[in-house]
């Protein structure tokens, strides 16, 4: 399915997107609101004493990319007055290519972001310092799909392929893993289309396991028709999602980040707990954007992202040491990262055994 | 008319056979249409939506070969480097101007080998409008990577062009290489609700829908808006969890057609959905049908036929009830005359002429009838006077008989030297019994009893001739015997039908009290003493009188004493019978005799009566019952 409007841009779409934030905003100031009378079970604030709105603190958060069940937490968390029970106003930006969050972040368009592992550390090297205030994805959802009509049944097969990688992130993770099993393979940068896997321009391409993978299925082919290879199955379970915020930031508000992280998680559990209306608020939020938009595959994606969220047993929102380590470790190995950063700055909030 | 119409009458009868037969031939005729034409409309539905869809594949394939061809000539031009660059911007503009499908054209080559800008021409109202494109992003967009690494040329996926008009187009992608070295890819833009336009034509909506879905499964074109571009026909079947739907999706996408039944999960709703393919651009058109439309033509035969039938029925219905109708008239008339004829009313005039033969038979058949019972009728009015009229005679013959018989004389004391009591009942209204007693001369007293054998008036004449017989000639006689062989003879000579008699007759001299007796085959006499004993007297001293005219009769003589009592009866009383058939007989009339007290005439008659009654237990006496009583009181 191609995602015709990705690249917004223009007068005309600023107008229509300040338009609808502003909707968004009120109305989910509202659901908040009205939430908060009903009383909740995933959510228990330390500091429950309710705030009038004025005292609220304003923070603003930006999605990786285009709103969907990869960030459902967020969008439960806020439906659900989570924020509001922590002080918190939240105003949620619209993601996508056109607001890339290191960027944004870097630029101060927005407070905190969701940014994989790998891509947070890579921006160490440039001097731009990412802090991890919390850590969604505990197991690497990232795979390599290839087609077995076009013979490709082993990793072997894939010797002298096209294969396509996305052109910013996970790039560098793919190449090591070429490099790990001696693969001469051709890279095709793409965007984000899974069109030119499908019409057979290239022979393979990196695909997420709770996005792309059953956006192919949707697409009319078989499980059974991929060769797949998930990268937590090959010694690269790189941990992806976290949410992070500048580390100039972070000093000067450790509290908030500290209840802006709590509040997600807890709007993580809510959502996992209740999927059909989570899935609810997700689909809302994307038709209110103008994203286009089917349930059968925002159940696909917070089903696997229940399950790379709840992969380590007693885990639930903090980085671990060890997945830092095997991260940084990786990066320093293969060129990637020229100088280390310790665990404790990278991840103040985690817990530091 | 029709409020008369009862469940057995004849109409009803009639219609009622008729519908079942009816109903019969609509049902086998209904069913037999339902066979055999439904096989031939599914095909024929399949042919006329199969032939819908090639109608708007071809529509959209015109289309979309059109902006091929202009794409191709496009490409040529600009391949061979044959235009200056203001050439290319005329020749564009020409372009888009000229086709109102048309709303963008792209011209873009490789950043990493081209310095030359990508360009996009677009229309924005009237005017037409160019701009260089972003060199770092449209290297990676469909629309260029797609055809530039396949070096094919590509329809894409339908999507949203914001550095255009701001529309959801699919585009053709033609790459080409210039002779400059600088390879690149042209575009031409289709708005994507011009071929939505094209998929759902209005005047097709009775025959069902029509959708279309792109390369990859995405629902293109749906009457339901909030399905296009949100959901594939992929998306469609797992929220459905319908793996069929999924499998004719695949079918489709892989340039597959045909006409399939969907199952889906609701039972009652089995649409029919006709794909084929678009070859220009690897989509694919969907036609769904409901199972109903397919088969409304049949429906509307079986309803239409159903309703010819309803008609046929009702009209034959009528022509029934107005036929009965005319039919019965003459019947109703015959029926209301036969009932005054059975009333008795026999000069009613029958209806005659009728056009139904069998009716007129009927008719005459009944006329003939009435004249038999007229006439018959008449026949035992005069036979009834006449036996009346004889009933009235017999009665009075009756009568006079009765005033022959001498009635019980007050105290039943007679001549102050008697005690006498008589009873005779008859078994009809005449009888064959008779007893008599007078005085032959001062001193003699003579008595008799007599049974005429046989019933009826000729048993009533005879008795009335032996009763007179003997009145008349008693005092020629001292003797019994001589006076029965005088009436013997007399008998004989005047019995017609040869009757005979039994007959007692007796004389007592009053002074001495000697009794003398002649018994001519008649039932015993009785004497009884005041002691209470008795005597039975069964000879007999001839047969019955009337048969031999010359025979002897002889006589029997008896001393009566003061108080003795003479009893005298007929055969009714010893055979008086039961209902069982059994006869009263002499034992138990002695027994009765036995039981009496001190003698009384009168009191001894009424014992024996009710004796005999009393035994017979029934209502139906079957012979004349006489009894004669006689107390012999002073010399």
């Amino acid at each position: 399915m191609s995602l015709f409007n990705e690249h917004f841009g223009g007068a005309l779409f600023w107008w229509r997107r300040i338009v609808v934030l502003t909707g968004i905003g009120l109305l989910l100031l509202a659901t908040a609101c009205k939430q908060k009378e009903n009383g909740r079970t995933a959510a228990v604030p330390p500091n429950t004493a309710t705030h009038r709105h004025e005292d609220l603190r304003i923070v603003r958060f930006l999605p990786q990319w285009h709103h969907q069940a990869q960030f459902a937490g967020v969008y439960v968390a806020k439906a659900k007055g989570f924020y509001e029970d922590f002080g918190l106003d939240v105003i949620i930006q619209s993601g996508g290519p056109q607001a890339p969050a290191a960027a944004s972040l870097e630029n101060g368009s927005t407070d905190i972001s969701t940014l994989f592992l790998l891509t947070a550390l890579s921006h160490r090297d440039t001097g731009q310092n990412f802090v991890n205030i919390a850590q969604v994805s505990q197991k690497s959802s990232l795979m390599l799909v290839a087609k077995r009509e076009k013979g490709i049944n082993s990793i072997q097969d894939l010797e002298g392929r096209k294969v396509a990688l996305w052109r910013t992130d996970f790039r560098d993770l793919s190449l090591i893993f070429f490099k790990q099993n001696k693969l001469n393979v051709s890279i095709v940068p793409v965007d984000w289309s899974i069109n030119l896997f499908l019409n057979g321009a290239v022979d393979a391409m990196n695909v997420m396991n709770y996005n792309e993978y059953h956006l192919l299925y949707q697409a009319g082919m078989d499980f059974e028709e991929l060769f797949s290879i998930p990268y937590s199955e090959v010694g690269l379970n790189i941990v992806e999602d976290g949410i992070y915020c500048t580390e100039e930031y972070y000093l000067n508000n450790p509290r908030l980040c500290k209840d802006f992280a709590e509040a997600t998680m807890n709007g993580w559990l809510y959502a996992i707990n209740h999927r059909d209306e989570a899935l609810s608020i997700v689909l809302d939020i994307m038709n209110r954007d103008h994203l286009p938009a089917n349930r059968a595959h925002q159940k696909w994606m917070l089903d696997k992202m229940r399950e790379v969220i709840l992969a380590k047993a007693g885990v639930l929102g903090t980085l671990q040491r060890s997945s830092y380590e095997d991260a940084q470790n990786l990066m320093l190995q293969n060129g990637l990262l020229k100088t280390s950063t310790p665990f404790e700055r990278f991840a103040p909030n985690a817990p530091q055994d | 008319m029709l409020r008369k119409i009862r469940i057995h009458s004849l109409t009803y009868q009639l219609i009622g056979f008729f519908s079942i037969f009816l109903l019969a031939i609509l049902l086998t005729s209904l069913i037999l249409t339902r066979v055999l034409m439904s096989r031939v409309m599914m095909k024929n539905a399949k042919n006329n939506v199969t032939a819908v869809a090639q109608l708007n594949i071809n529509r959209i394939e015109g289309s979309l070969r059109k902006i091929e061809n202009q794409a191709t000539n496009v490409c040529y031009l600009e391949g061979q480097n044959l235009l200056r660059p203001s050439e290319t911007d005329d020749m564009i503009e020409k372009l888009l101007e000229t086709s109102p499908d048309l709303v963008s054209v792209c011209i873009a080559r490789d950043p990493a080998s081209s310095s030359l800008p990508a360009k996009i021409y677009y229309k924005s109202g009237s005017a037409i409008l160019q701009h260089n494109l972003d060199a770092a992003n449209y290297a990676y967009q469909d629309w260029f990577q797609i055809p530039y690494e396949t070096g094919e040329a590509r329809w894409t996926e339908p999507w949203f062009d914001f550095e255009g008009n701001h529309k959801l187009v699919s585009s053709y992608s033609i790459p080409f290489s210039s002779n400059s070295g600088q390879p690149g890819v042209l575009r031409l833009d289709l708005a994507l609700a011009a071929l939505q336009n094209l998929v759902m034509p209005t005047d097709q909506n009775d025959l069902g829908y029509m959708f279309m879905i792109s390369g990859n499964g995405t629902i293109v074109a749906h009457p339901a808006d909030s399905l296009v571009m949100n959901e594939s026909i992929f998306s469609l079947a797992e929220s459905r969890q319908d793996p069929q739907l999924r499998r004719i999706g695949q079918d489709m996408i892989r340039g597959g057609s045909g006409t399939i039944q969907l199952i889906e999960n609701t039972p009652q709703k089995k649409d029919w959905i006709t794909y084929a393919p678009l070859k220009s651009n690897g989509w694919s058109l969907a036609v769904v049908v409901p199972n109903a439309r397919i088969f409304k033509d049949l429906q509307n035969l079986l309803v239409t036929q159903f309703g010819i039938f309803v008609l046929a029925f009702l009209l034959l219905s009528l022509v029934i009830v107005l036929r009965t109708i005319h039919i019965n008239k003459p019947l109703t008339a015959l029926t209301t005359a036969a009932a005054r004829l059975g009333e008795g009313n026999f000069d009613i005039d029958l209806p005659q002429a009728t056009t139904f033969s069998e009716l007129a038979q009927l008719s005459q058949s009944f006329n003939n009838m009435k004249d038999s019972l007229k006439n018959y009728i008449q026949n035992l009015k005069q036979t009834t006077d006449e036996k009346n009229r004889i009933m009235s005679e017999v009665l009075f013959a009756s009568t006079i008989q009765r005033k022959l018989i001498p009635s019980n004389p007050e105290h039943s004391i007679f001549q102050d030297r008697l005690r006498i009591h008589g009873i005779l009942e008859p078994a009809g209204d005449i009888g064959g019994d008779l007893y008599d007693y007078f005085m032959i001369d001062k001193d003699t007293f003579c008595f008799g009893i007599a049974d005429v054998v046989g019933k009826g008036i000729v048993a009533a004449m005879t008795m009335t001739m032996v009763s007179t017989h003997l009145r008349a000639k008693g005092s020629y006689h001292s003797s019994p015997d001589t006076l029965l062989a005088d009436l013997n003879k007399f008998l004989c000579e005047n019995n017609i039908e040869a009757n005979f008699v039994t007959m007692i007759l007796g004389m007592v001299n009053l002074h001495t009290g000697k009794l003398s007796f002649s018994n001519a085959g008649h039932v015993p006499l009785y004497i009884r003493k005041a002691d209470r004993s008795y005597t039975k007297y069964s000879d007999t001293h001839s047969t019955a009188l009337g048969v031999f005219p010359d025979m002897e009769i002889g006589y029997q003589t008896a001393q009566l004493d003061l108080g003795d009592e003479i009893i005298l009866f007929t055969d009714g009383i010893t055979e008086s019978m039961t209902r069982s058939e059994s006869f009263f007989g002499i034992q138990r009339l002695e027994e009765v005799i036995q039981g009496l007290q001190n003698p009384n005439a009168e009191t001894t008659a009424k014992a024996i009566l009710a004796g005999a009654r009393k035994f017979s237990d029934t209502e139906n006496q079957y012979d004349d019952i006489t009894i004669l009583v006689i107390d012999y009181l002073h010399p």
